[in-house]
C-alpha cells in the first residue's frame, strides 16, 4: 500500500550555503501519527515548512516529498495552493500572531472552505459552528463574530485548528502547536487534538522540542539533531531505551529532579501582608489581579509561585519587588519596604522571562551586568572587578564585556540576566518564569547554573512558574496562586502527589512526565 | 541617494555663504530676463539678478529655517513626549491635550497669522513652523517611550533603584534615538515645503533676501516670458524634499533592529 506522505532524501539549504535539513526521510501512513522532536536549530520545523510548501525564498528544498505517491515537492506554487488546507493543513507555534486582528474569527475558519469552493453557503456556515463546537468554542459562550483579540492564546489556537480541519484535510503539519500556551492550557490542547485525530481520522505529524508533548500524542518518534535524524523509533521505546545520546538527554530531563536541600528555617526574610492591586478596566470595571495575599519567604529558603497565566504571580512579583505599589496591604522586605528604602535596594534582585527584552539592546554588556552598582560611585577598579567575578560566576568568558547582547543566544543572555542580579549581592533573588523562553536542554544547564549559585551565596529564591516539573527542581515549598489568592501551600512533594485544590491539581496534571501514555490508533 | 542629494544641496547651501557667481542681490536691468547662457548658467530675472546665484542663496534660507524650525520642534517636543511617558498621569493628559490643542490649528495657516503679526523675518519663519513640529515629536517621543517602559531591561534597571529621570537618559533615548532621525528627515522635508510656502506669501525672509517660495511668487507675473523662472525654485524644492524623504526611508531602513540583525 502506498504511504500517505513518503519523504525520502529530503535536503534544504540556503542558495549555495549550510544544510538545514540533511537527506532526511520518513513515512506516515493514513491515521497514523509521528512526531519529529530536537532541540532548538535541529531542522525539525524547517522540515515542516518544506513538506508544507512554505519555504521562505532564500531557502530550496531537494529530494521526494509524495502525498498518494504523487510528488510534490517541485509542483508550482498554483497547484501547491490546490494542495495547502485541503490535503496538507499546518498549525504554527504562535496562536497570536497566525490569526488576522481584523477579521471575525468565523471568517477565518470558513475561509479554506472558501479558497476550495467546498459547499454551498449554508454548509460552510453550518461546518463553520460545528467546527468551532468541536473545538470547544461553541456558539453559546463563544459567538462567531468575535474578532482574534477578545480569545485568550489557548483559544486563538483552538481557532487555528478548526481553520486547519476546516477542508478536511489527509495530513495536519502541527509545528510546535503548544509551546507557547502554559502548562494547563498546553494540556488541554493536547487532549483536543488527540480527540480530533482519533474521531477524523487525521495522520498527524507533530513537531515539538518537548518529548512529553510527543509521547502524550504519537505512537512513533524521530529524533533530529543538526539536519539529521539521529534515531526513530515507537515511543515506548525511544523513552525506554534511548539508543543516541541526544535522545537521551531529550528523555532524561524531567526524569532526573535535583536534590532539594533542606535548611533549617532563620527569620522571615519576606513578609508579605494583605497585598491587594486592582487594574481598572476600560468599561470603569476593575480586575483583581492579586487579593488579599499573606505570604512569608524564610531566609535560605526557596519558594515556588505557582499558577496558570492570569493568576496573578507576576503582579505579585512586582508587588514584592516593590517595582509597583499595591492598593492596600504592606510588604516588608528585611524590615522595609522594597519600593520605599534605598537601603534594601540591592537585597532583592529580579531575573526576567524573555532574555531577549530584559538586556538593553544599545548597551554593552560590561554596562549591563554593572548596572545595579551604578547609583553606588565605587571607584571604577573596584565596580569592574564586581562585574567581572559576577560573569566568572554564571561560566560567561570575559570578552564578553565588551559585546552587545545580540552576540548572545538566549540561554547566553540569560545567564547575563543571572550575572546582573548577582552582582549586587542580593538576598532574595526573584526568579520570573526564567527557563520558558529557553529550549530543554539550555533549561537544564541554566537551572544546574542556579542551583549552584544558591549554594554558593546563600541566596533565597523565588521562583515563579506555570511549570511544577521546573519548580520541583529548584525548590522546597509551593505557592499556589489562583485568581489572585493563595489557594494552597506545602511542601512540593505534598502538592505534587496529593493536590487539594482544583488549581494545584490542574497544573500537576499538566506536568507531561515523557511516560507511556495510553495510545489509541492503529499499531505501528 | 537619499544622503547624496541632501549632501548636494546642503553643499550649495554653505557655498553660496562664500561664494556665489555674482552677488544675489546685484541688479543689472540691462540683462534682465536672459535665458540660461555661457554667463549666466541659468538665465537672469527681471531684474537681471542671476537666478543661480539667487537660488543658491535662497538653498541657505530654505535650509537654515526648516533645520532651525526642526530644532525647536524636537528641542521641546522630545523632552515633552519622554516626560509624559516617564512619569504619566496627570501630565501625560496635560502633555498630550496640549498637543491635541496644537494640533487642531490649520498648521500653515497659523504660521502665516503668526508671520503676519510677529513680521515677516527668519525667526519668525522658524518659530512659526517650529511651532508645529513640537506636538509631532511630543507624539512620536512618547509613543515610542510608552513602548519601551514595560519592557524588562527597564524594569532592571528601576530595581537598580534609579530614578525616572536617570532612565529616560540612559535607556529610554538610547533606544528611540533611531525614531527621531528619521522622523527629523520627514519634518525637515515638511519644514522645507512650509517654507517655500512663507517664502511665497512674502512671510518669510524680508527683501531682498532671496528665497525659493518668494523667487516662485515674483516668477508668476513672467510665467508666459519665461517659465523657467517658476519652474527652476520649484524644482530645487521638490528635488530637497524627494532627498530628504528619501533619506528618511533609507535612515529607517538601516536602522530597523529587525533589518539590522539580518546583517
Amino acid at each position: 500500500m502506498i504511504p500517505l506522505l513518503q519523504v525520502s532524501d529530503l535536503s534544504v539549504g540556503l542558495r549555495g550555503g549550510a544544510l538545514l535539513v540533511d537527506s532526511l526521510a520518513f513515512r506516515l501512513e493514513r491515521g497514523q501519527r509521528l512526531g519529529i522532536v530536537g532541540g532548538s536549530g535541529s531542522g525539525k520545523s524547517v522540515t515542516v515548512h518544506a513538506v508544507a510548501g512554505l519555504l521562505p525564498e532564500e531557502l530550496t528544498a531537494t529530494g521526494s516529498v509524495r502525498l498518494d505517491g504523487q510528488e510534490i515537492l517541485d509542483l508550482p506554487e498554483t497547484e501547491r495552493a490546490r494542495l495547502r488546507g485541503r490535503r496538507i493543513a499546518t498549525i504554527f507555534q504562535e496562536p497570536m500572531t497566525a490569526l488576522d486582528p481584523v477579521r471575525r474569527i468565523a471568517d477565518q475558519v470558513r475561509a479554506p472552505m472558501d479558497i476550495h469552493r467546498l459547499g454551498t453557503a449554508k454548509e460552510r456556515r453550518d461546518k463553520v459552528a460545528d467546527l468551532l463546537a468541536a473545538v470547544g468554542l461553541p456558539r453559546t459562550t463563544f459567538p462567531a463574530d468575535l474578532f482574534p483579540h477578545e480569545l485568550s492564546g489557548g483559544q486563538r489556537q483552538r481557532v487555528l485548528l478548526a481553520a486547519a480541519l476546516a477542508a478536511d484535510p489527509d495530513v495536519l503539519l502541527a509545528d510546535e502547536p503548544t509551546t507557547a500556551l502554559d502548562l494547563v492550557t498546553q494540556r488541554q490542547i493536547l487532549d483536543l487534538l488527540d480527540n480530533l485525530a482519533e474521531r477524523r481520522g487525521l495522520s498527524l505529524v507533530m513537531v515539538s522540542h518537548d518529548l512529553g508533548v510527543i509521547a502524550r500524542l504519537c505512537e512513533h518518534v524521530l529524533v533530529m539533531e543538526g539536519g539529521r535524524m539521529v534515531e526513530n523509533g515507537p515511543v515506548a521505546k525511544i523513552l525506554t531505551a534511548p539508543a543516541h545520546p541526544v535522545t537521551a538527554r531529550l528523555v532524561g530531563r524531567r526524569l532526573a529532579a535535583a536534590p532539594i536541600e533542606q535548611r533549617p528555617r532563620h527569620a522571615p526574610l519576606l513578609v508579605a501582608r494583605g497585598l491587594t492591586r486592582h487594574y481598572r478596566l476600560p468599561d470603569r470595571g476593575r480586575r483583581v489581579a492579586v487579593d488579599d495575599v499573606d505570604l512569608e519567604i524564610m531566609a535560605g529558603e526557596s519558594v515556588g509561585l505557582v499558577g496558570a497565566s492570569g493568576s496573578g504571580k507576576s503582579t505579585l512579583a512586582r508587588l514584592l519587588t516593590g517595582l509597583e505599589p499595591p492598593d492596600a496591604g504592606s510588604v516588608l522586605l528585611d524590615g522595609h519596604d522594597p519600593g520605599r528604602w534605598d537601603k534594601v535596594r540591592h537585597s532583592v534582585q529580579m531575573v526576567f522571562q524573555d532574555p531577549f527584552d530584559s538586556l538593553d539592546p544599545r548597551w554593552k554588556i560590561a554596562r549591563i551586568v554593572g548596572e545595579p552598582l551604578d547609583r553606588d560611585r565605587l571607584p571604577d577598579s573596584e565596580h569592574l572587578a564586581r562585574v567581572v567575578q559576577a560573569l566568572r560566576e554564571v561560566e560567561l568568558p570575559e570578552d564578553a564585556l565588551r559585546r552587545h547582547p545580540h552576540a548572545f543566544s538566549g540561554g547566553q543572555r540569560q545567564r547575563i540576566a543571572i550575572a546582573r542580579a548577582l552582582v549586587a549581592r542580593p538576598r532574595l533573588v526573584v526568579l520570573d518564569e526564567p527557563l520558558s523562553a529557553l529550549d530543554v536542554v539550555i533549561q537544564d544547564q541554566v537551572l544546574a547554573l542556579l542551583s549552584r549559585l544558591r549554594a554558593a551565596h546563600d541566596l533565597t529564591y523565588l521562583l515563579i512558574s506555570h511549570d511544577l516539573g521546573v519548580v520541583q527542581r529548584l525548590c522546597s515549598r509551593v505557592i499556589v496562586l489562583a485568581k489572585g489568592q493563595i489557594v494552597e501551600e506545602g511542601p512540593v512533594d505534598q502538592i505534587l502527589h496529593s493536590p487539594r485544590s482544583s488549581a494545584a491539581r490542574a497544573l500537576v496534571d499538566a506536568v507531561l512526565a515523557p511516560t507511556v501514555a495510553p495510545q489509541q490508533g492503529p499499531d505501528y | 541617494m537619499g544622503a547624496t542629494i541632501t549632501a548636494t544641496m546642503l553643499a550649495l547651501a554653505l557655498l553660496s555663504m562664500i561664494w556665489t557667481p555674482y552677488p544675489p542681490v546685484a541688479i543689472d536691468i540691462k540683462a534682465k530676463l536672459q535665458g540660461p547662457s555661457l554667463r549666466h548658467l541659468l538665465g537672469t530675472d527681471p531684474f537681471g539678478r542671476d537666478t543661480a546665484s539667487m537660488l543658491m542663496t535662497g538653498a541657505r534660507h530654505s535650509l537654515s529655517v526648516a533645520t532651525g524650525s526642526v530644532l525647536l520642534g524636537a528641542g521641546l517636543g522630545v523632552p515633552a513626549g519622554a516626560m509624559a511617558a516617564a512619569i504619566g498621569g496627570w501630565l501625560d493628559d496635560l502633555v498630550m491635550r496640549g498637543n491635541d490643542l496644537l494640533f487642531a490649528f490649520p498648521a500653515v495657516l497659523t504660521a502665516i497669522m503668526l508671520a503676519a503679526a510677529l513680521g515677516p523675518s527668519t525667526w519668525t519663519a522658524v518659530i512659526a513652523i517650529g511651532l508645529f513640529n513640537i506636538p509631532v515629536f511630543a507624539r512620536v517621543t512618547r509613543s515610542a517611550a510608552v513602548r519601551l517602559w514595560p519592557r524588562s531591561f527597564v524594569q532592571a534597571a528601576r530595581l537598580s533603584g534609579k530614578g525616572r529621570f536617570r532612565i529616560t537618559v540612559e535607556h529610554i533615548l538610547p533606544n528611540i534615538i533611531d525614531q527621531l532621525v528619521v522622523q527629523v528627515t520627514v519634518q525637515l522635508a515638511l519644514a522645507i515645503l512650509a517654507e517655500a510656502g512663507l517664502g511665497y506669501l512674502g512671510l518669510s525672509v524680508p527683501p531682498p533676501a532671496p528665497s525659493w517660495g518668494k523667487m516662485l511668487a515674483d516668477a508668476q507675473t513672467f510665467l508666459a516670458v519665461s517659465p523657467r523662472l517658476a519652474i527652476l525654485p520649484g524644482v530645487m524644492v521638490a528635488i530637497t524634499v524627494l532627498g530628504l524623504n528619501m533619506l528618511g526611508d533609507g535612515l529607517r531602513d538601516r536602522l530597523d533592529p529587525r533589518l539590522a540583525a539580518l546583517r
